[in-house]
């Protein structure tokens, strides 16, 4: 495989995650829908799955890279079987609302089989020595890499304003660190 | 705690756009390990389990 397209194809895979990871932000910014220990426990390991993605794009198209995505979204994987299964009893209710008929950890997981298919594709097609390092980044992947950090970032303030140094409650109804910093009542 | 490995991902990631991909790996596993952690934390305090 050229690496030129390998490097477009790993752009658009990190595209694709920033999408998943910016929605479930907007989603917890505009709809107050704050995330579980678990759901957060599911974006570190999307952060995780894409820090291969970032250095397939701009160190060098290797197969340890493709590793990192694996074992990341192997992980990940059990964090968002184990909250499938946390709801599966009918009648134990559910986290959040839908999406398109499906809660965002059963997304989370067919996102996680889809990246551990797609790693596995490009490790039985690409060179096994893997491509030179990399002098010059794309367009497409400075965008999707510029976009990626900035997700981290939000989602580093984001959990710390939830959750503060300490562990996050089951089920948050609050920014409890915010309140605590502005001396709110409604602290728990 | 539960903020450490989006740090370390952060780290990692911004590690990897500077072409520094040891150091970048190095920060991964860190957050890994962090994640796992919280993993194995949020699991045996939900079950009251204690290993």
């Amino acid at each position: 495989m050229p690496d030129r397209l390998a490097v477009y194809l790993n752009s658009l895979g990190l595209l694709a995650l920033c999408g998943a990871l910016g929605f479930a932000l907007f989603d917890q910014i505009v709809f107050h829908e704050l995330p579980c220990p678990l759901c957060l426990l599911q974006r570190m390991a999307m952060f995780a799955a894409g820090v291969g993605l970032v250095l397939n794009i701009s160190v060098q198209h290797a197969p340890r890279h493709y590793g990192i995505i694996i074992i990341s979204s192997v992980i990940g994987m059990f964090m968002a079987i184990r909250q499938i299964l946390l709801h599966i009893v009918p009648g134990t209710g559910a986290y959040g609302d839908p999406f398109l008929g499906l809660h965002f950890y059963t997304w989370a997981f067919l996102l996680f089989v889809g990246m551990i298919a797609g790693a596995s594709l490009m490790l039985m097609i690409m060179r096994q020595s893997g491509s030179e390092a990399r002098q010059t980044t794309p367009w497409l992947g400075t965008f999707a890499i510029g976009l990626f950090t900035v997700l981290v970032v939000a989602n580093v303030i984001g959990t710390t304003l939830e959750c503060g140094g300490g562990a996050c409650p089951d089920d948050p109804t609050s920014y409890e660190y915010l309140d605590l910093l502005l001396g709110n009542q409604h602290v728990k | 705690m539960m903020v450490l490995p989006f740090v370390f991902f952060s780290v990692a990631a911004l590690t990897g756009w500077r072409r520094a991909g040891a150091l970048a790996i190095l920060f991964w596993i860190l957050g890994v390990v962090a994640m796992v952690a919280m993993f194995r934390y949020h699991v045996t305090s939900s079950l009251d389990l204690d290993f």
